[in-house]
């Protein structure tokens, strides 16, 4: 069992379902309740209440939601695409949760002389070196892109206009926003000479070694990329694709039951992602002054709330506005950044 | 060291993942009332009953957009693997890809001259139209 590094086989199983099972629980319970926080918190920017009948405060409503929407038949419209129709829904929303398997979430911990790094795609040999996909930033870029097949393909394959027209305008916003995104790490790169997460993350330790306070076009880089991210996964105040006062639901407009469910499981564990990203990449991952697996979660969580504060804040944008933004504004400011970081290093280094 | 020890992990996660959600969408199938009828069936347009196919041709800058993102999106990845090593590759390194960033930012200003960015009707499509409106 050579092929599974030195450790004993067994040990290196455990480890890896136990790893693989915290994680896909940690995002399908965030997801769960990412809804109700949400509801909650708009709720209370609007002056009103908010979910607060099922269980305490509201607190099992999305479980009652998902029930329902378990127990929803399930519409296929007589002239839509049978097998695209049925496979978007699991297009869209996979990427979504495994993107999340080349995060650290923590610190490697010790345990019987083994030590585990906390991150899916990672093992430490018998020696404690970890080794983890050295290409960690190329495979989140690559999961990203993969995303708008999903929402092209539920689009295209329910046959109706509305739908067409949401997975038209959700293509070329996300491909046109992945660019700017993909361009403002490249900065990150520079600074970490390294693609792998783990190696980012351990280039962060200490308040000011975070990378967006490393110097001032790391700084936009940062708001940049998370701004990017925001409009590659289509929230508000770039949620055009599902603008409903002109395109019903967009998308998913045709979907019903489970299948909805599916999309808009998506946006959400998309949400997850991209503040876990923002955070290994730009906020020091797992170092802060609490234990490592809390200090993540609670900047992962910081930046979700900074979501859902800037959904109850902006209103949406036209369209032609928000492609001029992407082409005309964030991608040229992005390859002036590179430059300029270069510049930067190799002046102080 | 064996490359295929980190990425088994993934590659078990992937499989696990696919397999609980189509898991969840067969439940739903399997849960869920079926009672359909040729109205619930109709793709939905605001109460209208639909005319015609949705597979509809698509605005030209949709296509342009694409072809604009596979110019500049296989560029990146240029940039990309300068980036992993430019401190290795020093001044030399640094002075190529700024020709290499310069151009891209002259095609993509080329792209704004000639209107290739913009969304809507151009100035002459709503000059004629306020023409035929007799404005």
């Amino acid at each position: 069992m050579d092929i599974f590094g030195d450790i004993p086989w067994y040990i290196y199983f455990a480890a890896m379902i136990l790893k693989v099972l915290v994680a896909f629980v940690f995002v399908l319970l965030t997801v769960a309740y990412a809804t109700y926080a949400e509801r909650k918190l708009i709720g209370f920017m609007q002056v009103r209440i908010g979910p607060n009948r099922t269980g305490p405060i509201g607190l099992l409503q999305p479980i009652a939601d998902g029930i329902k929407l378990f127990f929803k038949e399930e519409i296929i419209p007589a002239q839509a695409s049978k097998f695209a129709f049925v496979l978007a829904p699991l297009v869209a929303l996979v990427p979504a949760f495994i993107s999340f398997a080349v995060i650290p979430f923590g610190d490697s911990i010790q345990i019987a002389g083994y030590k585990f790094p906390l991150q899916i795609a990672a093992y430490a040999d018998k020696a404690g070196t970890v080794y983890d996909l050295n290409i960690g930033v190329l495979y989140i870029l690559a999961m990203a892109s993969l995303g708008v097949y999903g929402i092209v393909l539920a689009g295209w394959s329910s046959n109706s206009k509305y739908s067409l027209l949401g997975g038209l305008r959700a293509s070329a916003q996300m491909i046109s926003y992945e660019l700017a995104a993909g361009l403002a790490i490249v900065c990150v790169f520079m600074v970490s000479q390294s693609l792998s997460l783990q190696a980012i993350v351990a280039d962060q330790s200490g308040l000011f070694g975070w990378y967006i306070f490393r110097n001032p076009f790391l700084f936009v880089a940062g708001i940049i990329f998370f701004i990017c991210s925001l409009a590659e996964i289509n929230r508000t105040p770039f949620d055009l694709p599902e603008a409903e006062t002109e395109l019903v639901s967009g998308f998913c407009t045709e979907y019903s039951s489970m299948k909805y469910a599916m999309f808009f499981m998506a946006e959400y564990a998309n949400m997850v992602t991209v503040c876990a990203v923002m955070t290994t990449l730009f906020l020091g991952g797992w170092h802060g002054p609490l234990p490592s697996v809390l200090n993540f979660i609670a900047k992962v969580y910081v930046l979700m709330f900074v979501c859902m504060w800037i959904r109850a804040t902006y209103p949406r944008y036209r369209y032609d506005q928000l492609m001029k933004l992407g082409w005309k504004v964030f991608l040229p400011i992005t390859l002036f950044l590179i430059m300029g970081n270069a510049i930067w290093m190799t002046l102080f280094k | 060291m064996s490359p295929f020890a980190e990425l088994f992990p993934l590659i078990v996660y992937t499989i696990a993942t696919v397999l609980i959600i189509s898991g969840l969408l067969l439940a739903a199938w399997w849960l869920g009332a079926k009672t359909t009828s040729r109205n619930k069936e109709m793709p939905y347009e605001s109460g209208v009953i639909p005319s015609g196919s949705a597979r509809r041709p698509l605005s030209v800058p949709f296509y342009l957009i694409a072809i604009f993102f596979i110019v500049f999106d296989v560029e990146s990845a240029f940039i990309f693997i300068w980036a992993a090593v430019w401190d290795q590759l020093g001044m030399a390194g640094l002075l190529h890809i700024t020709f290499f960033i310069v151009a891209l930012l002259l095609g993509l200003a080329w792209l704004w001259l000639k209107g290739g960015l913009e969304w809507g009707p151009t100035k002459q499509v709503r000059g004629s139209r306020s023409e035929e409106r007799g404005l």
